[in-house]
């Protein structure tokens, strides 16, 4: 006979990857008794009719523990076993049957103390590394950090402590009125210059026409000292948010092959290169998107939507702009997100790749969590969705490794 | 496990508290057990509670506690598949013990397994905190919005995000090779009460 309430208990902690070494063994031992077991184990993993099942158990359950069912179907159990009392009808037992059950007992017994003489022997040898990888615990948080691109090559460390930069007319200052000096000043004043925001950085600059910029980590603006005649124009490679200062001149942004039309309003453009699609988030106003590759007529977005561009087509939704935004406002917001786009936003944020040991988990992470933390910090947030990691160093590389969960 | 040793003495020695322990803690997984069998609830409640009288009568048979989880599932299999001949015009067989100790019957300790092992994930899915609970309701079932959720349980997003993650957590091993699509229906069959 076999306890089927150890082993139910077993599966679950084998599914929840939880199982000791002893138990791992009898597990096994229990797997490889019948090929029906692995079968079954493979049903339970699949779970569609775990699914089914689960939810017919529930409404059982929920049916027995409403009110005082439980009380009525115990009373009414009672009230039989009293009315059978009077005319007993044991069933017959033969005491073979039981000798029987001892004898597998008695197996399971010495299988257990067996398996922990095993143990007990060979977990004390430590086991060889196989890299030369070494681990780190911790990484700090991205900062206001870019430099400064001018047309004449020369490039400026940007201030970390400085809340942006201001382009006027022709010179640069920090937010704080703090002069960049800018040596080549007969540079002309439609002269392109390049924002670019490194890996764990983030920088603020505001145009010329007052429109303020936000570039998110990895990123490239490119745009004009001042903005000159009937057109206000710049680049975008990677992800900024904007909110363009109104006036009749409309304000184009150039992503890839992507151009985004305004006048006056906020919207976010995704567009790192890594990834296929851009991204186009309205949070104010009216946009209109084009791209050089379709004819169609420009595809016009509504605050509240955004527009997903993979080159090719545009396609549309409406979402919630909070979360698209977010990190501007110093907080990632995943809100149902996938384990890929949660980590690409880690990625750029502490600098670090990321690695899947094994496949890449399926399910969606929540949450608001303060980007100012240590990538530790976050991390023991997105374990609450049941995720496991491993940091590891490789000469320059810093490495965000995904561990799979058990896999048999 | 004492305390398991504990309610198989007092069963044996006719303590009816303890025939109260086993009904609460099997009648449901018992009940889903006769379930698959007959497929009619209103049955296989009946027969489940047969069990437990069947249970109390042969009390003094039993060996232990893990013999008596055995028994509750045999007599209420042999039940279902009498009644399912009994459908079909055939004699009705009467239950014993021999047949209920057969040890080489793998088959159906595979079908109590699963059906313990849905009591386990049950059991934990009931451990949530109740507003948990009430927010994945909220935002599988009725459909509302992180927002609408904050404002109708005056509660801040992260708890809501939390909530979720926490459920997640919870059924991640049945999450394992599937998308997320399927738990969601997971969750929408979890809070559906008809």
């Amino acid at each position: 006979m076999l306890d089927t309430q150890l082993i139910a208990f077993l599966i679950k902690k084998y599914l929840h990857n939880e199982l000791t070494t002893e138990e791992s063994l009898l597990f096994r031992e229990w797997l490889n008794a019948d090929a029906e077991n692995v079968k079954l184990l493979s049903e339970l993993e699949t779970a569609d009719k775990v699914f089914t099942d689960l939810s017919i158990y529930n409404r059982i359950a929920e049916r027995q523990k409403e009110g005082t069912k439980l009380t009525a179907l115990t009373e009414k159990i009672k009230e039989r076993t009293r009315q059978d009392e009077k005319q007993p009808k044991p069933i017959r037992a033969r005491s073979k049957r039981a000798l029987n059950w001892i004898k597998y007992a008695a197996a399971i017994l010495i299988l257990f103390s067996s398996i922990y003489v095993y143990i007990k022997q060979t977990s004390d040898v430590p086991y060889p590394s196989e890299n030369h990888s070494t681990h780190f615990s911790d990484i700090a948080p991205g900062t206001n950090r870019a430099i400064l691109k001018l047309p004449n090559g020369k490039t400026i460390d940007l201030d970390n402590d400085a809340d942006g930069i201001i382009a006027d007319n022709t010179t640069i200052s920090y937010a704080d009125g703090r002069k960049i000096e800018i040596a080549n000043s007969s540079a002309p004043q439609n002269a392109i210059v390049t924002l670019e925001v490194p890996l764990r950085g983030q920088y603020h600059v505001t145009l010329s026409d007052g429109t303020k910029v936000w570039v998110n980590a990895g990123s490239k603006l490119h745009y004009p000292l001042h903005f000159e005649g009937n057109q206000r124009a710049v680049e975008l490679e990677g992800e900024a948010y904007f909110e363009v200062s109104t006036d009749e001149i409309p304000f184009i942004v150039k992503s890839k092959n992507q151009t985004l039309k305004v006048l006056g309003t906020k919207f976010n453009i995704s567009a790192y290169d890594e990834r296929k699609e851009i991204i186009t988030t309205l949070v104010e106003g009216k946009v209109a998107l084009g791209s050089e590759n379709i004819q169609e007529a420009p595809l016009v977005l509504t605050p509240g939507q955004q527009s997903i561009f993979n080159g090719k087509r545009f396609s549309k939704t409406k979402v919630d702009v909070e979360q698209f935004i977010a990190w501007k406002n110093g907080q990632f917001y995943f809100d149902g997100v996938s384990p890929e786009e949660a980590f690409s936003q880690l990625a750029k944020w502490y600098d670090i790749d990321i690695v899947y040991e094994g496949t890449t988990p399926k399910f969606e992470f929540f949450g608001i969590i303060d980007r100012g933390k240590n990538l530790s910090g976050v991390l023991d947030i997105l374990k609450k969705s049941g995720l496991n990691f491993k940091l590891e160093a490789q000469g320059t590389h810093r490495k965000l490794i995904i561990q799979d969960e058990q896999t048999y | 496990m004492d305390e398991r040793k504990n309610y198989f003495d007092r069963l044996q020695k006719g303590d009816e508290a303890a025939l109260d322990y086993y009904i609460k803690n099997n009648i449901q997984t018992l009940t889903f057990f006769a379930y698959k069998h007959v497929r009619d609830e209103q049955l296989s409640e009946e027969i489940a509670c047969d069990s437990f009288v069947k249970l109390w009568h042969n009390r003094h048979l039993l060996k232990n506690e893990l013999h008596l989880q055995n028994f509750l599932f045999r007599v209420t299999r042999n039940a279902c598949l009498n009644y399912l001949d009994k459908q079909k015009n055939k004699p009705v067989l009467d239950y014993d013990l021999e047949s209920l100790t057969i040890a080489d019957d793998n088959d159906i300790n595979r079908k109590i397994i699963y059906a313990e092992f849905l009591k386990l994930i049950y059991d934990e899915l009931e451990k949530l905190p109740k507003q948990q609970a009430l927010i994945f309701k909220m935002s599988f079932l009725d459909g509302y919005s992180t927002e609408e959720i904050c404002d109708i349980l005056k509660t801040s997003k992260n708890n809501v995000f939390y909530a979720k993650s926490k459920a997640q957590a919870t059924l991640r091993l049945l999450l394992k090779k599937k998308k997320f699509e399927l738990y969601s229906v997971l969750l929408l069959a979890y809070f559906y009460h008809p």
